[in-house]
């Protein structure tokens, strides 16, 4: 008994208010959650629905109509990145010119879901399909876009942003699981000229926004097609994703997290993996990380999944970079990174969700 | 009245336990409780009122013990609510009340100016880059490279449960943020908005070898 105590006494405390500390979040989260929980994935079908969803429709097509140039400024934290932006269309084409003017040199392509990077310093250009860029048009489409049941619309007073006349609106979260945005879109075409991303206490902790824009200019798609495909001189990397599924990898969440539906899941590539800290491909390759991507409509959340090294794994915790928490934890013989644009809180939903079926 | 409730709700005192249960609330107090017999442990004292007269009579003989004053309450259940009451003032929970959140349709981000006054300081900074950036375009130019050892030991601002904090930065998580943010990081409506962010604003680059 004495042994007991003596013992216990040093841990007993930490223990019970570790203990309570996990019963207490994780209540709070639930209540956070709970109005939503009920009807969480069930298609909506509401006037409310309509409207946010064809708002969002309206400002997606908007980009797409439109030939522009302009700088866009994005300030996260104590961080400020700024690029020039060329963007032009012609039908159902797109592309896309980002040269930083901040921070490591790099010249982004996109021409509609393809995007090439160039990194003058090291001459390397990374080619890559990005699958995601494509699906949201049709998910807001369908039936199980349910962004009304978690987020509010509200009409804020229009106002002038680098230039041109904008109408503002704010999406406010529902619940504490995600965060609110405040918007500001070209009046006519419905282009996003300024947003902000705002926590669950209504403070600005991201935004993106064009210092300045060049509506209609003369931005011509074959200049910036024959730029794209330029990549002599570089050592071309292609980055190809192997889509796969959380349950052939063994996976699954247990209820779901409100809101957030499964979007995509991939296995990362080598090279990747490589990169990130694992010394030969063969190593990449036998590691591998599954990357489960989802999303509520407008936030998005990737889990990362690996085999847990002990050399590599050493910090567990949760980090803040404006709007991207990130969250790093152990799983039995697993390493889960959370990264998303959520609150903690949430990452730590879908890490408790989280189990392995294999 | 709200909080009396709360109280009953989680500590009844009708709910008996058994010899097992008391053992397995001495083994929690021990520090031997692991996994699911851990979970079952505080789930039993979350609903019995007796078992948490246990464990007090257990904290109490500890503090008898070591020969100190027994500092124990003898209502367990007031050192949890302003226990609870502490944790829901933690920021690192970082949830706030619906109330809070619908404050959003009556007011202005909170830290809006400092994010003008900021924005404006910023763009200034900016014109330089701009001169620069637009001279750099269509260069050949070769930059000294970055190393990735020279990335390792770059330190970023970060919020560490809500307090700024240096963290050294770590390649590997580098590649998982970029990784999200080149597939994930877009949405409805902050395509291409998103993309645009996710292009222009990089912290992790593992291009740089």
């Amino acid at each position: 008994m004495n042994r007991l105590f003596l013992k216990a006494f040093s841990s007993i405390t930490g223990v019970f208010i570790a203990s309570i500390a996990i019963n207490s979040i994780a209540g709070e989260e639930l209540n956070a959650s709970k109005q939503s929980a009920a009807t969480a994935g069930k298609p909506v079908q509401s006037g409310s629905n309509k409207s946010v969803n064809d708002w969002l429709i309206r400002i997606h097509d908007g980009s797409r109509r439109r030939a522009y140039t302009g700088t866009f400024v994005v300030s996260v934290g104590a961080d400020m990145a700024s690029a020039r932006i060329w963007h032009v269309c012609d039908g159902d084409q797109q592309m896309e010119r980002i040269e930083t003017l901040t921070g490591t040199p790099r010249s982004t392509f996109r021409h509609n879901n393809n995007v090439v990077t160039f990194f003058p310093e090291t001459k390397v250009a990374r080619s890559e399909q990005r699958e995601a860029l494509g699906i949201f048009p049709n998910f807001l489409k369908s039936n199980d876009s349910a962004i009304a049941e978690f987020y509010t619309l509200k009409t804020l007073e229009s106002e002038r942003v680098a230039g041109v006349d904008t109408e503002v609106v704010q999406l406010i979260a529902k619940d504490a699981l995600r965060y609110s945005y405040r918007i500001w879109t070209e009046r006519k075409s419905g282009l996003v000229v300024k947003l902000q991303t705002l926590d669950v206490m209504g403070r600005v902790i991201e935004q993106s926004a064009f210092s300045e824009l060049n509506l209609e200019a003369p931005v011509k798609m074959e200049r910036l097609a024959a730029m794209m495909n330029n990549t002599a001189g570089h050592k071309l990397e292609q980055v190809n994703m192997v889509k796969t599924t959380a349950l052939a990898q063994g996976w699954a969440l247990q209820r779901g997290v409100p809101g957030f539906a499964s979007m995509n899941c991939f296995k990362r590539p080598a090279q990747l993996e490589a990169a990130s800290g694992a010394t030969t491909t063969q190593e990449a390759d036998k590691a591998g990380t599954m990357q489960w991507i989802f999303s509520d409509g407008l936030a998005t959340v990737s889990l990362f999944v690996e085999p847990f090294d002990r050399k590599r794994h050493n910090q567990e915790g949760a980090w803040s970079m404006g709007a991207t928490q990130t969250l790093a934890k152990r799983l039995d013989d697993w390493w889960l990174t959370a990264v998303g644009e959520v609150p903690t809180a949430t990452l730590k939903v879908f890490a408790q969700q989280l189990e392995r079926k294999k | 009245m709200m909080k009396n409730s709360m109280k009953t709700e989680h500590l009844n005192p009708l709910i008996q336990i058994n010899e097992l249960q008391r053992a397995q609330i001495s083994d929690l107090a021990d520090g031997q409780l692991q996994g699911d017999a851990f979970a079952q442990a505080m789930a039993l004292m979350n609903a019995s009122g007796q078992a948490r007269a246990h464990w007090h009579s257990l904290h109490l003989v500890g503090d008898v013990l070591r020969g100190k004053t027994p500092v124990s309450s003898a209502d367990g259940a007031d050192f949890l609510e302003k226990f609870r009451t502490n944790m829901a003032k933690e920021p690192a929970l970082q949830v706030a009340s619906m109330d809070t959140l619908m404050k959003f349709e009556q007011a202005a981000a909170s830290n809006e100016p400092f994010f003008s006054w900021k924005w404006a300081a910023g763009l200034s900074a900016l014109a330089a880059s701009v001169m620069l950036g637009l001279n750099l375009i269509g260069t050949t130019a070769v930059a000294p490279v970055t190393t990735g050892s020279q990335l390792a030991q770059t330190s970023v601002p970060i919020t560490v449960d809500g307090q700024t904090a240096v963290m050294l930065r770590n390649p590997q998580l580098d590649a998982l943020i970029a990784a999200h943010n080149q597939i994930g990081g877009s949405s409805a409506f902050q395509m291409p908005s998103g993309f645009l962010r996710s292009a222009t604003y990089s912290p992790a680059v593992v291009n740089d070898k």
